[in-house]
C-alpha cells in the first residue's frame, strides 16, 4: 500500500548573514496509514523543521531548496496557500510543545477552540455547534467536566491539561495524519505519562497516523512503532523500534542510547558510557 | 503537619558522617493570605551534609523549586528555619543576605539559562558578575583568570566567553551558568531542573560535567528534578515532595527498591524505559 506520507530527498536551507545553512539535508522517510513513527535526535537535527516542512509553515528566512513531501500522492510543496489552508488541521494536524503558548490568554479556551474549529470547517459550523463538538471531544478523551473547563482562561490551566485540550483540538478536524513536536517536554514525568497515553490511544482508535518528534528516545521506544534518527538534517538510521534500541547499526544512535540514564546500573557505567562517546555530540 | 511514611536512613555507614552543612526546620511558604493561600511548602524538615548530593524530586507544583529558592534566600520562608554552617540565615531578607558572607557559599543555577542569564553581558561577563558583586578585593584583581578557571571547569571552551547568549547552543548556555554559579567556589550548589530543557547527550554532558567538578571539589548539591532515572544515578539520597510535603526520603536504591508512598511509586511506574512494554 502507498505511504500516507513520503518525503524525498527534502533539502531546507536558512538564509544566513555567512552563507546559507543546511537545516535539512537531502531527509527521505515515509510513514503509513496509522502508523507511529518517532523521528529523534538532538537539538538542531532538523527534527522539528521536517514537521514544519510538511505543514508548510517554515519561518521566514528558511528556503526549500529541493525534494518533495507528498501526501497521499499530492505533493505538498507545489499546493498554493489555499490548499495548503485545506490541508492544516483537517488533513495534518499539529500539536507543539507550549499548549499554553498556542492558546490566547486573553481569551477563553472555548473561544479560541471554537475559532480553531469554524475556520477548519469552512465557515458552515455555527459556533453553538462547534462548542458542542469540542466538549464533547473533550469529554471522550477524559477531561472531566469539559464545559467548565471551556470557560477558563489559558492561565487559569495547568500545562498537562492545556496539552490535553491542544490534542482534543487536533482531533476535531478528524486529520488522517498528526505532527506532534515535543507534545510533553514541557510536563513532568507523570503528566507525560497521561498526554503520551493519550494520544497514542486517540491515534490508535481512530486510524491516525502519527509522526512523533521528541529528544526522548525511551518515550520513542515505548509509544512507536518505527524510528527515524536524525543528525545534521539526514535520517542516520531508521527500523521498527524494537530493533533500532536493542541492536542499533549507526554509532550515533548508540551514542543517543548510552547518554540516557535509564537501563544503567551505576552512576560509574554511566559517565564510562558517556566518555566513551566523548566528541560525537552534534 | 502530616507527613507520609518517611523512611529514615541516617548513617548506617561505614565512615564517620561529615557535618552538616545544611539543615532546614519544618519550613513553610504559604502564598497569599495565611489560612486560605497556598501552602507550597508545607512543614518540611531534612539536612545536607558536606559533599552529599541531595535529590529533591517531585512534579511541577509540589513545592520544590519553591523550597530551593528559599534556601538560596531568593523568597522569604513563611515560618520554620534554614541553618547553614550552623549559622540560622531564615531571617535575613535576600538583601541583607547578600551582604553576608554566605552569600557566595550558596549558588545556585537554574532551568533556562537562555531566561537567567543577562542577555546583554557577554559569557565572560555573566561569569565575571558574582565576583565583582561579592569576591574579595584579591579576587575582583584576579576576575579574568578566575573566569577562565570557571570556564574551564565547567567545560566552556574559552573561544565562547566573548559570545552573547544567544549566540550559544543550550549546552554551551547551561555550561555558562554553571561556571557563573562555581566562580566563587561555593559550598553548596542548587540545581533547579538544570538539565531539562536539554537533549539526552546535553544532560549527560552536563551532568558528567557536574559529577567531576563534585568529585574534585566536594561541593555538596541539591539537584531539584523530576527525572528519577537521573537523580537515581548521581544522588547519595532523595527525597520525594508532593503538594509541598516530604512524603519520602532514602538512598536511590532504597527507594526505587520499596518505594513506601504511593506518590512514589506512580513516580516510578512513569518513568519511560527504553524498550518498555508498548503502550
Amino acid at each position: 500500500m502507498d505511504p500516507l506520507l513520503q518525503i524525498e530527498d527534502l533539502a531546507v536551507r536558512f538564509d544566513a548573514e555567512d552563507g546559507p545553512v543546511r537545516v535539512l539535508d537531502g531527509l527521505s522517510l515515509s510513514l503509513g496509514r496509522g502508523e507511529c513513527l518517532a523521528l529523534v535526535g538532538e537539538s538542531g537535527s532538523g527534527k522539528s523543521m521536517t514537521g514544519l516542512s510538511v505543514m508548510r509553515l517554515l519561518p521566514p528566512q528558511a528556503r526549500i531548496a529541493a525534494g518533495s513531501v507528498r501526501l497521499d500522492g499530492s505533493d505538498l510543496l507545489r499546493a498554493d496557500e489555499r490548499a495548503m489552508r485545506r490541508i492544516r488541521g483537517r488533513r495534518v494536524a499539529m500539536i507543539f510543545q507550549n499548549a499554553k503558548a498556542g492558546l490566547n490568554p486573553i481569551r477563553r479556551v472555548g473561544d479560541t477552540l471554537c475559532d480553531i474549529l469554524i475556520a477548519h470547517d469552512g465557515g458552515r459550523l455555527t459556533r453553538r455547534a462547534a462548542r458542542g463538538r469540542i466538549a464533547a471531544l473533550l469529554g471522550q478523551i477524559g477531561i472531566t467536566d469539559p464545559e467548565r473547563r471551556l470557560e477558563a482562561y489559558p492561565s487559569q490551566l495547568s500545562g498537562g491539561l492545556c496539552q490535553r485540550i491542544m490534542i482534543a483540538a487536533a482531533f476535531a478536524c478528524s486529520p488522517e495524519l498528526i505532527i506532534a513536536d515535543e507534545p510533553t517536554s514541557a510536563l513532568d514525568v507523570t503528566t507525560q505519562k497521561l498526554v503520551m497515553d493519550l494520544l497514542m490511544a486517540a491515534c490508535r482508535e481512530r486510524g491516525v497516523a502519527a509522526l512523533f518528534i521528541t529528544h526522548d528516545l525511551a518515550l520513542a521506544s515505548q509509544y512507536c512503532d518505527r524510528v527515524c534518527v536524525m543528525r545534521k538534517g539526514r535520517v542516520v538510521e531508521e527500523g521498527p523500534a524494537g530493533r533500532l534500541f536493542t541492536a542499533p547499526a549507526a554509532a550515533y544512535t548508540r551514542m543517543l542510547i548510552d547518554a540516557l540514564p535509564a537501563g544503567k546500573g551505576t552512576a560509574q557505567e554511566w559517565r564510562a558510557a558517556i566518555r566513551s562517546h566523548a566528541g560525537m555530540s552534534s | 503537619m502530616t507527613v507520609g511514611p518517611v523512611r529514615r536512613v541516617e548513617a548506617a555507614a561505614e565512615a564517620p558522617p561529615r557535618r552538616k552543612l545544611l539543615e532546614i526546620g519544618a519550613v513553610t511558604k504559604v502564598y497569599g493570605p495565611p489560612g486560605t493561600g497556598l501552602r507550597a511548602v508545607d512543614g518540611v524538615s531534612f539536612h545536607l551534609r558536606e559533599g552529599e548530593i541531595l535529590g529533591l524530586v517531585g512534579e511541577s507544583g509540589s513545592g520544590k523549586s519553591t523550597l530551593a529558592r528559599i534556601i538560596a534566600r531568593l523568597i522569604p520562608q513563611t515560618s520554620g528555619s534554614v541553618v547553614f554552617e550552623d549559622q540560622d540565615i531564615s531571617g535575613l531578607s535576600g538583601r541583607h543576605f547578600a551582604r553576608t558572607g554566605q552569600r557566595r557559599c550558596i549558588q545556585m543555577v537554574f532551568q533556562d539559562p537562555l531566561a537567567s542569564l543577562n542577555p546583554r553581558f557577554t559569557a565572560f561577563r555573566s561569569i565575571a558578575d558574582p565576583v565583582r558583586r561579592l569576591g574579595t578585593p584579591a579576587e575582583r584583581a584576579a576576575l579574568p583568570e578566575l573566569v577562565r578557571e570557571a570556564a574551564h571547569r565547567a567545560g566552556l571552551p574559552e573561544s565562547l566567553l566573548a559570545s552573547m547568549p544567544h549566540q550559544l547552543s543550550g549546552g554551551q548556555r547551561a555550561r555558562v551558568d554553571i561556571a557563573r554559579a562555581i566562580v566563587l567556589r561555593p559550598k553548596l550548589l542548587i540545581l533547579d531542573e538544570p538539565t531539562s530543557a536539554l537533549d539526552a547527550s546535553l544532560q549527560a554532558h552536563v551532568v558528567e560535567t557536574l559529577l567531576s567538578l563534585r568529585d574534585a571539589s566536594e561541593m555538596s548539591y541539591i539537584f531539584v528534578t523530576h527525572d528519577l532515572s537521573l537523580v537515581r544515578l548521581i544522588a547519595d539520597r532523595l527525597i520525594v515532595m508532593h503538594r509541598g510535603q516530604l512524603v519520602e526520603t532514602g538512598t536511590a536504591g532504597e527507594i526505587f527498591r520499596q518505594p513506601q508512598h504511593d506518590y512514589t511509586r506512580r513516580l516510578i511506574a512513569a518513568i519511560p524505559t527504553l524498550g518498555g512494554t508498548k503502550t
